[in-house]
């Protein structure tokens, strides 16, 4: 039993790895590229709608926007950087912006495939987060 | 005519928020397909 939940993680692991560096290698502005990225989101986006509509009763913790302020936080933290550093210089590689260090990420396919992988990681957190539930607090 | 659907579902999304209408793991997600619509389908690197 073991085994075989094993060689279900390794084939699972495989056909992402596989996925993953399909879409990473499709040209952007293109149709498979936009289907590549709109996968992902279906499925993250259907199984959380799912898992809202068929969990046991409870509060998520993320509720409203101040459970999403940490992270909306963090975006705007970044907005704040990239327009640090297009004053600060633009493309200078002495103030990089956000973009910059992007277009290096992204410059080679298996760089590409691990970003790739770091955002469905972080789609797959976004689930697990939809999924835990904290009990009622008392009134 | 994608780019401009894209951007009014994130302004629907982040507004949806505000109002509290919308769970805020909504706008999580909103975001989260943002970043992966902009870096993987949308941005092309430099030459």
């Amino acid at each position: 039993m073991r085994g075989h939940s094993h060689t279900i993680v390794v084939v699972v692991a495989a056909a992402a790895t596989g996925y993953g560096w399909w879409a990473t290698g499709v040209r952007p502005f293109t149709p498979a590229a936009y289907l590549a990225v709109a996968l992902p989101v279906a499925a993250v986006a259907g199984a959380g709608w799912w898992w809202g509509r068929h969990r046991a009763p409870g509060r998520s913790p993320v509720r409203g926007l101040r459970g999403a302020a940490p992270w909306l936080g963090l975006a705007l933290a970044g907005l704040g950087l990239e327009i640090a550093g297009l004053a600060l210089g633009g493309r200078s590689p002495r103030v990089p912006t956000l973009s910059t260090v992007v277009d290096h990420a992204l410059a080679f396919h298996a760089t590409r495939l691990v970003v790739f992988a770091a955002w469905v990681a972080l789609g797959l957190a976004l689930l697990r987060l939809r999924g835990r539930r904290r009990p009622r607090s008392a009134p | 005519m994608i780019g401009t659907a894209a951007w009014l579902a994130l302004l629907g999304a982040v507004l949806g928020a505000l109002g509290q209408r919308v769970p805020g793991w909504m706008a999580l997600v909103a975001l989260w397909a943002f970043a992966g619509w902009h870096l993987f389908a949308r941005y092309t690197v430099p030459r």
